[in-house]
């Protein structure tokens, strides 16, 4: 990395205050997805997330819960953008109040990114437009996803993600054709980039675990957890996300194809009429106008941003990868009940 | 006849979330230079048998120096409107301090969160000093001595302050307190295959423990004790009884489920792979043959 450029943190180091604050904050608004701002400071090649706030739930949450069918999630998705659009203002009315007076009282008040929950990250491409505000803002700016699906799965799904560098420079420039995308050498692996997250404890925090391990002793229980076989919920989940991926993939794919064809079809056919004006033209003839060509096939749809494309993709990859480290664990599992019952 | 009258509303009793007493140990780890203590409000709920849940708190910043207490009030009206915005089922329930003891202002400040929102104000102290070598966290409600009409002072009385926390609370704080012995505080947050790792080992020492512990037993070196022999009994009876037959056609189809998963998965993301691979070729073959034409 060039000395000269701004820092981008390799590892984001987060509070246990922050930390918990988040899952509280993103377990407690289930079913309802939650998200908040994240607060700290950078310092070098480290994040540090030193603390959080949520956002308030807006009031008509109907659409964001996250056990709506399927087939609504299309229009939630747009009714979500919306909302983000006509809510900045209000919101950022809230995060400013909040964040002048935490600095009052001495807290890091930097926003140095956002946090939200994330069914097996369902909405990741959903957030782009907010993240790329923030990174914009601020470059180093994380986002954090809490995963409550995964979390129950006996271990604690905290994942951070920045938007790749070259994302960015398209996103801004909005440049999404098909010959953008050859020149940047970007593929739908490159959206985002998860960095590392580790947890800090202040000494004082590890006294108060101390204080309290008595009062936790089903810690065991959480350890457990994770040999829990009864995994039908995040195996259907994630399948049926992937399955509603690869749908609007094809959709997209074949919205982009026939695009293409009518394209090259009205090519050929002007290319046709004007070879044949030209020959008019030599024989002393009226040109016949190309008006009719262009009637018949309207106005074509513009779908040359690759856009939809590669997030299309990238949601598709993010499942089927998600969906083999599932697996891997299971048979881990599978066969421990193995040894355990013979 | 004039009795004395302990105001003594039935003692309540306090419910924590960990997440306060974070919060306020931060609060306490960024107080301002040459202040001993903070202070704050602690938010949450009622309930109907005199439990008091604390759910969240927020700092309210205050400055004590010989003869005066002050409170920054606006900064707490603000803060509880802000808090309602986002929790709006919590109000101010009490409030904390950090240190060991009550002391002379406690009862001034106890009387001003009684007046400002909470009609009974549990007061809670975090002692972030370590005074006893202990993190302690105490619990008081107030009641006022009264003759008659005339009251004489305020006592506190100490009350039990519980943890309380959500299965994901448990979570969250399983993760922190791996960062317990390390070093410099700090654990990287593992994958998930290596969290099922470290607990397929715990599950093994276990079992060793157990196993080791019969063994003594049956060798006669240790003493027999039928409690646990009981659980041991329990646990042996808990693994079901399954025909070997049934029990590998199980296995073998919840293999064969997860292999065909892991295939499809893998099948899809090859295509992905493939797509995107072809497509960017023929794009850069195309994009040649073009300006090829165009120079020719």
């Amino acid at each position: 990395m060039s000395a000269s450029a701004a820092v981008v943190p390799e590892v984001v180091q987060m509070d246990a205050l922050a930390a918990l604050k988040i899952i509280r904050h993103c377990q407690e608004s289930l079913p309802r997805l939650a998200g908040g701002q994240l607060l700290g400071l950078d310092v070098e090649a480290t994040l540090e997330v030193t603390n959080c706030f949520p956002f308030p739930h807006e009031d008509d949450e109907e659409e964001d819960s996250i056990f709506q069918s399927r087939y609504s999630r299309h229009q939630r998705r747009n009714a979500l953008k919306e909302m983000l659009g006509t809510r900045r203002t209000d919101l950022g009315e809230f995060v400013n109040k909040t964040m002048h007076f935490l600095k009052l009282v001495n807290v890091d008040a930097n926003a140095v990114g956002w946090y939200t929950t994330s069914i097996i990250g369902s909405n990741l491409t959903q957030s782009i437009i907010t993240q790329f505000d923030y990174q914009t803002a601020n470059p180093g700016a994380v986002l954090i996803v809490y995963d409550p699906l995964r979390t129950r799965k006996g271990s604690v799904c905290l994942r951070a993600f920045q938007l790749t560098e070259a994302f960015m420079t398209l996103f801004k420039g909005k440049k999404f054709s098909a010959d953008d995308l050859l020149d940047s050498d970007l593929s739908f692996r490159d959206i985002y980039t998860e960095r590392p997250i580790r947890i800090y404890n202040s000494p004082l925090v590890n006294a108060f675990l101390l204080e309290m391990q008595d009062s936790f002793q089903n810690v065991d229980d959480v350890v457990f957890d994770r040999f829990d076989l009864e995994s039908a919920v995040f195996l259907e989940k994630n399948m049926e996300y992937l399955l509603e991926a690869i749908d609007t993939f094809n959709q997209g794919q074949g919205n982009y194809i026939y695009f293409k064809n009518r394209v090259a079809h009205r090519d050929e056919q002007l290319k046709r009429r004007r070879a044949e004006n030209e020959a008019r033209r030599a024989d002393g003839e009226a040109p016949i106008p190309e008006t009719d060509i262009h009637k018949r096939f309207g106005s074509l749809p513009d779908v040359s941003s690759r856009l939809e494309a590669l997030l299309a993709s990238s949601n598709v990859n993010n499942y089927a990868l998600q969906l083999r480290s599932y697996v891997h664990q299971s048979f881990t599992r599978v066969y421990a009940t193995e040894a355990i019952q013979s | 006849m004039d009795a004395l009258h302990l105001n003594f509303t039935s003692a309540p009793k306090g419910k924590m979330h960990p997440v306060v007493v974070l919060s306020v140990i931060d609060h306490y780890m960024r107080r301002p230079e040459g202040q001993n203590r903070v202070i704050g409000a602690l938010l949450g709920t009622r309930g109907v048998n005199g439990v008091v849940e604390i759910r969240n708190s927020f700092p309210v910043p205050h400055s004590e120096t010989a003869d005066e207490v002050a409170v920054d009030m606006d900064f707490m009206a603000v803060q509880r409107e802000l808090h309602m915005e986002t929790f709006p089922e919590d109000d101010i329930v009490g409030w904390y301090a950090t240190g060991p003891e009550i002391t002379e202002y406690s009862i001034l400040l106890h009387e001003f969160f009684a007046s400002s929102g909470s009609r009974h104000p549990i007061h809670v102290t975090v002692d972030t000093t370590l005074s006893n070598g202990r993190l302690a966290i105490q619990g008081y409600v107030s009641s006022v001595l009264q003759m008659g009409s005339a009251s004489f002072g305020t006592q506190f009385h100490p009350i039990e302050v519980g943890m309380a926390s959500f299965e994901a609370e448990q979570i969250g704080l399983n993760l922190i307190s791996r960062g317990l012995y390390s070093a410099d505080g700090t654990t990287p947050l593992a994958e998930e295959m290596n969290n099922l790792e470290s607990s397929l080992a715990q599950l093994a020492d276990h079992l060793d423990e157990a196993a080791n512990y019969v063994d003594g037993v049956l060798a006669g070196s240790i003493q027999p004790d039928n409690k646990i022999g009981r659980f041991l009994l329990t646990a042996v009876s808990a693994v079901p009884q399954i025909e070997a037959d049934a029990f590998v056609d199980m296995l073998d189809s919840n293999i064969k489920d997860l292999l065909m998963v892991l295939y499809l998965s893998d099948l899809i993301r090859t295509q992905l792979h493939l797509s995107d691979r072809i497509d960017k070729v023929l794009a850069k073959h195309a994009r040649k043959e073009e300006s090829a034409t165009a120079s020719a």
